[in-house]
């Protein structure tokens, strides 16, 4: 089965690293014989629904900016294609750019195009100036969110064998 | 309805579906339009300033950064500025291979907001996700077409966003030519694709507006201008990079981080992109892109700002065509690069972006040490011509509801595929102290 992990985000603008933050730590953790493909992605719809195509499990790792949590706390989202996929996220939200990655999953749900299962993993960010490092609440967090994928990862294809992909 | 009342105001606090983020405002007063402002408070960005004392060979891929979707008209304006500053100019095989990553950037921009973002408009949906309940396959057509040009710049560019192969004097690695092979049977796919895609927007319902600004554009011998060429205006404009200060102006205005551009001598607003480069070069096109053109209703100048979703159509389609033209002919240069070395001097360069005219001027020292910076962007240069839109259309259709008025306003902003992250400029900083 094909798994992918994408982390959304940009490096040089504080907590919005922390999906690339995540993927970094997975490069060196993931055993080579693992067949995960882990990829970065700057949440372009068209781009993130290519990087899931195919994959029975995708993981997304962004950060997010609610002000319904503090700084450092993950949020975590399983999209089940079954359901309303979109309901969980505020597609059309607020993006620095026209369509963010809620619109990319109510897309891909449209089309037919979401992956066998969809986790994602929003941390909560603080700061996001420009060349700013990760925070201390979020780079702890980052930590976490890597052990917690690193864990998925590695035990779904055998959860995979006795579950039929739901899309 | 019709409104009777002396005052209103229309206002839209982060406008959707526009890349990088802006506001609208307009205010009405007995029938006239007082205000019409197109607000951008996306930070202030400093790039000029960043490279000041930086090497010449690093604005390729420090301007690269300012912009996700045209990184590729940053790297070949700042390349040709620089190599303008040294002496050099590069043709031949790297030229085409320019050219052809420039291809890519506007088949991957022109396609996401063709289908993405501006198709909506017209068809009485909100989002492309209710779009795709609507017509399914035009936006599985639209996100591969998006995919195709994102491949172009992945194989000559290493990547999509932000390529990182292109240097001054051509590129780091040359592309194999099996590659290019492997990338046209997806091109040849794509210009199927841009056929349709003209014959789709050709049929949507556009509304009838003419304007009257002065359109500029880059023109060039024999091809459609993309990557060079003299600048060129409906008014009698023919100018080469070093003439550009003389002609152009940017000035400060309070309610935007974006400077506004105008033409010396002129108070009428001009405009670059789509309209201008169709509206100066139809007849430059491929024979098949102007056949296109003339099926969907195009004649050989385009004056209505809702129409640019067919031009862009027609853009599309005639980037594949020359995308396959350059691949079909393409022999490896003997060298990656050509040899640029660093003299005292200025240079300029322009580009024909997606969204218009893109424009860099350096100033270098004898080491290749930059001195000095200006880019000029499309955006910033439309935004006098968008605003004055908005005052003309707000004041032929103040018949409407507020709410239907505020949505014909976003839709004339969105013909302009304003790129709002691109626009926001340096800001100067005055500080006085009491002592």
């Amino acid at each position: 089965m094909k798994v992918v992990v994408i982390g959304i985000g940009n490096p040089d603008r504080g907590d919005d690293g922390a999906g690339p933050a995540v993927t970094a730590l997975l490069r060196q953790r993931l055993p080579a014989a693992q067949s995960v493909s882990v990829v970065d992605s700057d949440g372009d719809p068209a781009r993130l629904i290519d990087a899931w195509d195919g994959a029975g499990l995708a993981v997304v790792i962004d950060a997010v900016h609610s002000h319904a949590a503090p700084p450092g706390h993950v949020h975590r989202v399983t999209v089940d294609a079954a359901a309303d996929p979109a309901a969980a996220f505020a597609a059309g939200g607020p993006s620095t750019h026209g369509l963010g990655p809620g619109d990319a999953i109510a897309l891909a749900a449209a089309l037919d195009r979401l992956p066998g299962s969809l986790a994602v993993f929003g941390i909560e960010g603080d700061q996001f100036g420009f060349g700013d490092d990760l925070s201390a609440a979020v780079a702890r967090s980052v930590l976490q969110v890597a052990d917690e994928v690193a864990a998925l990862v590695t035990t779904t294809p055998d959860k995979d064998q006795e579950t039929a992909p739901c899309a | 309805m019709t409104h009777r009342t002396t005052s209103r105001t229309l206002r839209v606090a982060a406008l959707a579906r526009v890349e990088g983020e802006g506001a609208l405002d307009v205010r009405v007063r007995n029938g006239r339009v007082t205000s019409a402002r197109l607000d951008i408070y996306e930070p202030p960005r400093f790039f000029e300033g960043i490279l000041r004392g930086r090497s010449y060979l690093e604005p390729p891929d420090i301007t690269a950064r300012i912009c996700g979707i045209c990184p590729v008209a940053y790297e070949m304006s700042a390349c040709q500025a620089i190599e303008a500053a040294c002496g050099v100019t590069v043709d031949g095989a790297l030229a085409d291979l320019r050219r052809l990553l420039y291809c890519g950037e506007w088949i991957e921009s022109h396609a996401l907001h063709v289908y993405l973002l501006h198709a909506p408009d017209f068809l009485g949906v909100h989002s492309v996700v209710e779009l795709a309940g609507l017509d399914r396959p035009a936006v599985e057509r639209g996100l591969r077409l998006k995919r195709t040009g994102n491949r172009i710049l992945e194989v000559l560019g290493g990547r999509a966003i932000h390529p990182v192969n292109v240097r001054i004097g051509g590129f780091h690695r040359l592309p194999p030519k099996r590659d290019l092979l492997e990338l046209a049977e997806e091109v040849r796919w794509a210009r199927d694709a841009a056929v349709e895609t003209v014959r789709w927007v050709a049929g949507f319902d556009i509304p009838d507006v003419t304007c009257d600004h002065q359109l500029v554009a880059l023109r060039d011998d024999g091809t459609y201008a993309i990557e060079r060429g003299r600048l060129v205006s409906t008014t009698g404009l023919d100018l080469a990079p070093d003439d550009f200060p003389d002609h152009i102006v940017e000035e400060q205005v309070p309610h935007s981080t974006a400077l506004h551009a105008r033409l010396v001598g002129s108070d009428r607003p001009y405009l670059v992109g789509p309209l201008a480069r169709y509206s100066i070069n139809s007849d430059r096109l491929s024979p098949l892109a102007r056949e296109l053109a003339a099926e969907a209703g195009l004649g050989a100048t385009c004056r209505n700002p809702f129409q640019s979703i067919v031009v862009r159509s027609v853009e599309i389609l005639y980037a594949c065509d020359e995308a396959l033209r350059i691949i079909d002919g393409y022999e490896p240069p003997p060298a990656p690069a050509v040899e640029v070395a660093p003299r005292a001097g200025a240079g300029a360069g322009w580009t024909e972006a997606p969204r218009g005219l893109l424009y860099h001027r350096y100033e270098l020292d004898a080491d290749g040490t930059i001195l000095s910076a200006r880019i000029v962007p499309p955006t910033s240069q439309n935004q006098r011509a968008v605003e004055a839109d908005l005052r003309d259309l707000v004041e032929a259709n103040l018949d409407l509801d507020t709410a239907p008025l505020t949505s014909l306003c976003e839709r004339a902003i969105r013909s302009y595929d304003p790129c709002i992250s691109c626009a926001t400029h340096f800001l100067d900083l005055r500080l006085e102290r009491e002592r």
